[in-house]
């Protein structure tokens, strides 16, 4: 039971961490990309 | 019950600190806003937690054991659509959105992009699911007083009653945010503490079962399914689909999920919290679903059911220690979201509902006194609704999902009004048709809807959310109105 707890913990953080950077870096390269348009 | 005596001064000591960190944090309040949004002074690690807490209450503690109990670990998804998909929403898209308007509520932020006839209809939904919600937060908690004390139900449901008062009457949003730092704290603590204990020491002392020799129980008796997120695909559309809908869509746009970002110092601090708070959420449900899992293989306390045979088991195999650690740990999940759901609803009865409608020009005075006034009667409402909720034996999640099924057009409408177009007929037809259809959908049996629709449109929320989406869109895309907040 606890081999399937600790992958279950695993999976979980994988997928959270994959979602939440993807996130943060699309939004940073669309920030970028506005402030360039805008003084551009 | 052998060492209850820790455990209630477990409790105690849980209120004391609740009513002495209000009665520092009251020194603070001087008008409503600080109340209601924190005086917009909160920093990033306050509405990380705020946020990070405030959904995480039922749904991801009583709700997942019955889940466990009843399907397994594929429950623990329910997190992770919180985790993953709820949190970066609200840190990167509707908290920031608002948080730029200045307001205080969501119905003030409809208000601002649609017009008063729309701050009034979208505090209906606001409203109605904080203040039914609030009931089966407390009914969760009273769980965790049952688990503590074995006391008759009803009299746990009171004592709920006056802790959720006690945890947000003193300095609202403010005093919630903070607490709910300590509370994430002791709440992980808590819980991985407890299941650990209980999987490597108590089960196999006091049941006389190994953690492998559940896990080989659970194999032999054709349920392995219950030992992974991915149990089949049918079980992942019927569990995973809705609940992505519900973390989404449902919460997505209603006050009490997201109403710690309002309180944020500004943008920067909105966004900064992210990660820890998605993190927070996400692993917050495990602990619970696999106890859910173990109840169900020991026959003893699987013939008690999916709400009470998990609480049961803990009360009766846990070390009174160990006991203690993971029902404040429990008390504390519910009570953050019990207390933001009273303030959800004390914040719309005040700001949008008596200020907005019924005495625009009240002093902020009488504002405050009243915001107070109205948690603890929302507070003693909820003890009701918690009492009919047990004695009609109802599931937590099915509920949760109901409630939520009925502010879908607010996410829709929101999103459209900031970044496409405002027209406040769409809102009033959209919004006023969905009510209509799907409270009666949700009146018709559902062996007769099977029959005529997919099994997925049967339920009230994925139904919600397609009616939502096409009267909308259609409706927006048709009637004349304004450009959209951010393209003006």
């Amino acid at each position: 039971m606890i081999d399937y707890v600790l992958i279950v913990i695993g999976q979980n953080l994988a997928i959270t961490l994959v979602a939440v950077l993807v996130t943060i870096f699309t939004y940073r390269l669309w920030a970028r990309r506005r402030k360039v348009e805008k003084e551009g | 019950m052998a060492g209850v005596e820790a455990v209630i001064y477990a409790t105690v000591i849980f209120a004391i600190v609740c009513i002495i960190y209000g009665l520092v944090l009251l020194r603070r309040i001087k008008v409503s806003t600080d109340f209601l949004a924190a005086g917009r002074a909160l920093p990033w690690y306050a509405v990380s937690m705020g946020v990070a807490l405030s959904p995480l209450g039922s749904g991801h503690t009583i709700g997942m054991m019955e889940t466990g109990f009843l399907v397994g670990l594929t429950g623990v998804w329910f997190s992770i659509c919180f985790g993953a998909l709820f949190m970066t929403w609200c840190f990167y898209g509707m908290g920031p959105w608002i948080r730029s308007l200045g307001v205080t509520s969501v119905p003030e932020a409809f208000g601002v992009l649609y017009g008063r006839t729309a701050r009034r209809l979208s505090s209906l939904p606001n409203f109605a699911f904080s203040f039914c919600i609030a009931g089966i937060e407390i009914i969760c908690m009273s769980y965790a007083v049952y688990g503590l004390t074995g006391l008759p139900f009803p009299l746990c449901i009171m004592i709920s009653t006056v802790l959720s008062v006690l945890y947000i009457v003193f300095a609202g949003l403010m005093q919630m945010s903070y607490l709910n730092l300590l509370f994430a704290i002791v709440m992980y603590a808590g819980m991985y503490f407890g299941l650990f204990w209980l999987l490597l020491y108590d089960l196999p002392a006091k049941v006389g079962i190994t953690a492998e020799q559940a896990t080989s129980r659970l194999i032999e008796a054709g349920q392995g399914f219950k030992l992974t997120m991915f149990a089949s695909p049918e079980i992942i559309t019927s569990i995973v689909v809705p609940m992505i809908i519900f973390a989404l869509f449902g919460c997505g746009s209603l006050q009490m999920p997201i109403q710690a970002a309002f309180g944020a110092k500004d943008l920067a601090h909105v966004r900064k919290g992210l990660l820890p708070a998605a993190i927070v959420n996400s692993l917050s449900t495990i602990p619970w679903a696999v106890m859910g899992v173990v109840a169900s293989v020991i026959p003893e306390f699987a013939k008690r059911g999916p709400s009470f045979g998990p609480i049961d088991m803990l009360s009766s195999v846990l070390h009174p220690a160990v006991l203690a650690t993971i029902m404040v740990s429990l008390l504390v999940a519910n009570i953050s979201t019990s207390g933001g759901h009273v303030l959800a609803a004390a914040i719309v009865g005040t700001h949008d509902i008596y200020r907005g409608f019924i005495n625009p020009e009240a002093d902020d005075r009488k504002v405050l006194h009243l915001s107070r006034l109205l948690t603890i009667i929302f507070s003693i409402t909820g003890g009701f609704i918690a009492y009919m909720l047990h004695v009609a034996g109802a599931l937590i999640i099915p509920n949760l999902m109901w409630t939520c099924a009925l502010a879908l057009p607010g996410w829709f409408l929101l999103v459209y009004g900031f970044w496409w177009k405002r027209s406040p007929k769409a809102l009033i037809y959209s919004w006023v048709s969905t009510w209509i259809i799907v409270g009666a959908w949700s009146f018709i049996p559902r062996s007769v809807l099977v029959q005529y629709v997919p099994t997925f449109l049967a339920e009230p929320l994925n139904f919600s959310l397609l009616i939502s989406f096409v009267l909308t869109t259609v409706l927006t895309a048709v009637l004349p109105g304004e450009k959209g907040y951010f393209r003006r």
